[in-house]
């Protein structure tokens, strides 16, 4: 709601850095000259704008003194620089670590650059070509980057927006899973009974993306974080429960091989459904980047129906189930 | 002497009467947590909760298991429900199930079998788990498979029991049983509709009167009752056997 008045306040810091050689019998300060506020769509807009004030000093008066001491003859103020003008032209997340935005600096020659994230200041220091704004990570609500370039003429700013939203992907399939059951036989051997148990097969997946208000250059690696994972099997009354095992895998952004964590039951973890009245959950806590064109994977790593003899744990069907942000 | 060092032999405990479904008697040695659920103490070592209560619930959760399987078995002939070539055809199909698979688990087995045999002979548990069987069973797995056998004569019998016909025939019982416990509950999800009352109501009603008919007790008094609300689901259109 704010931003323009962070932007101001950081301008105004910066200029008052800037202020032209004062003329020993005029005084002239780049202030505020207009200052209102409007409030549209709920949202209110405020409106600062600076401008040159100068008035004769007369060796440390008010505005609008006129005594003191000084050249009676030369009244003319100095001429400030043309401003610069500044433009966000690109966002990069090729390194999630360091968002990057590309600027167009034109106008005057600028002489300080200021890089703010919601209103704070990230650095300043000399004009460059671009700016770094820090990790995605700490982006995790939507964002306003803006960079703002200024001269002893006036300051310029742009920003862009960094948008953040949750998808929350669902996969669905079936697997079947061998059970083997000791039956024990007078006196005191044994047969093996094998048979098979069906169940459904859901995973939910929870990516949190990055999207923004100008275009992208490179690698879209902050586009995705791949947050956390539940794999369930589900079943029927009467049927026997599944155990199982089973891993999440996904290609983080940098590397081009399948990095896998264990999925475990854990306090909390299940698939919100109510298809059918059994479950069993398995849960992943990733929190990686993921390459944009790569699906994560649930991947059941053995299955058996409980049972108490030595089942083969290869289990058939949808053992490997995609998920795409 | 050695024997013994080597691997724990299972103690199939006292084969005394839990339950009674008709005239099938349930006995401890079907369900004992020693025999059917090993790892219970490792269970309740990592949940840390006492040892003998993890067995006793993996205790009643067999007893629940077999007892319905019997339920199950009654109901389908109570009502006269058979599967259809077709549909014993397609469960095979998604199943994976044929004669190769048959000869596939008969050699699997009898893989183990000869290899407990040749340590109930006197070879090391180890070195036979490593040169024979290895890529069949982990070590702590086939350890347990060999207290199994109180002797070698065991083992020979376990071999020669499992045949390819062995797993044909529990294969296939198997899925009568899978098919008709769905064509069950289809059944009853007719009925429930043209009564005007709920699924479950119905089912309920159906099972009280299935075990009453049978004769369904618990024998002994350390487990609770059979639960009959775990045996019917509504059925879906899309659901499977």
């Amino acid at each position: 709601m704010f931003k323009r008045i962070y932007h101001a306040v950081a301008v105004l810091f910066v200029v008052c850095l800037f202020v032209p050689p004062v003329q020993a019998y005029e005084e002239c300060h780049y202030m505020i000259v207009e200052d209102y506020s409007v409030i549209a769509g709920g949202v209110e807009w405020r409106h600062i704008e600076y401008g040159w004030v100068c008035w004769e000093s007369g060796g440390g008066g008010n505005p609008g003194d006129t005594g003191g001491g000084g050249d009676p003859g030369d009244t003319t103020p100095p001429q400030p620089p043309t401003p610069p003008t500044v433009r966000v032209v690109s966002a990069s997340d090729e390194n999630p670590g360091q968002v990057t935005l590309n600027f167009e600096i034109g106008g005057g020659p600028a002489n300080m650059m200021i890089l703010m994230k919601n209103g704070q200041v990230v650095s300043q220091g000399a004009p460059a070509s671009h700016g770094f704004y820090g990790s995605l990570d700490n982006m995790v609500f939507d964002s306003i980057l803006s960079v703002s370039v200024c001269n002893a003429g006036g300051c310029a700013e742009d920003y862009a927006e960094v948008r953040r939203r949750t998808s929350r992907p669902r996969a669905e399939g079936a697997i079947t899973a061998q059970w083997a059951d000791l039956i024990p036989m007078d006196p005191y051997s044994f047969v093996i009974k094998v048979g098979y148990e069906n169940y459904t097969r859901i995973l939910d997946g929870e990516f949190y993306l990055a999207d923004y208000s100008v275009g992208t250059v490179g690698m879209r690696n902050g586009y995705a974080k791949h947050v956390q994972t539940a794999d369930a099997l589900l079943w029927e009354n009467g049927k026997r429960e599944p155990e199982w095992e089973a891993q999440y895998q996904m290609v983080p952004y940098w590397g081009w091989w399948h990095v896998a964590e264990g999925a475990y039951q854990t306090p909390g973890c299940y698939v919100a459904t109510n298809r059918l009245p059994n479950q069993s959950a398995l849960c992943t806590t990733i929190g990686e980047f993921g390459h944009a064109w790569y699906p994560g994977t649930g991947v059941i790593s053995r299955a058996n129906a409980v049972g108490s003899g030595f089942a083969n744990p290869n289990p058939e069907g949808q053992t490997s189930l995609d998920l795409w942000p | 002497m050695v024997l013994m060092l080597t691997f724990a032999q299972i103690d199939f405990g006292q084969d005394r009467p839990v339950a009674r479904v008709g005239e099938r008697i349930i006995t401890h040695r079907e369900i004992s947590c020693e025999l059917h659920a090993p790892n219970f103490a490792e269970v309740a070592a990592k949940q840390q909760r006492d040892a003998a209560e993890v067995c006793l619930e993996r205790e009643q959760q067999r007893l629940q298991l077999l007892a319905a399987g019997e339920l199950f078995d009654s109901a389908i002939r109570k009502l006269g429900i058979e599967p259809s070539a077709e549909e014993l055809a397609k469960d095979a199909a998604s199943h994976r199930y044929d004669e190769k698979e048959y000869l596939r688990l008969s050699e699997h087995y009898r893989t183990l079998g000869r290899a407990a045999l040749l340590v109930l002979r006197g070879e090391d548990i180890a070195a036979v788990h490593q040169r024979d069987v290895r890529n069949a069973l982990p070590e702590k797995e086939f350890r347990r498979f060999v207290g199994l056998f109180p002797n070698a004569a065991a083992a020979e019998s376990f071999i020669d029991r499992h045949s390819p016909e062995h797993f044909r025939a529990t294969i296939a019982a198997d899925a009568r049983q899978r098919i008709g416990k769905t064509k069950l509950m289809q059944i009853l999800s007719a009925k429930a509709t043209s009564l005007g009352v709920s699924f479950d109501a119905h089912a309920e009603t159906f099972w009280r009167e299935l075990a009453a008919e049978l004769g369904l007790e618990v024998l002994d008094q350390r487990y609770k009752p059979i639960s009959l609300k775990e045996l019917s689901w509504q059925p879906q259109t899309s659901s499977t056997p």
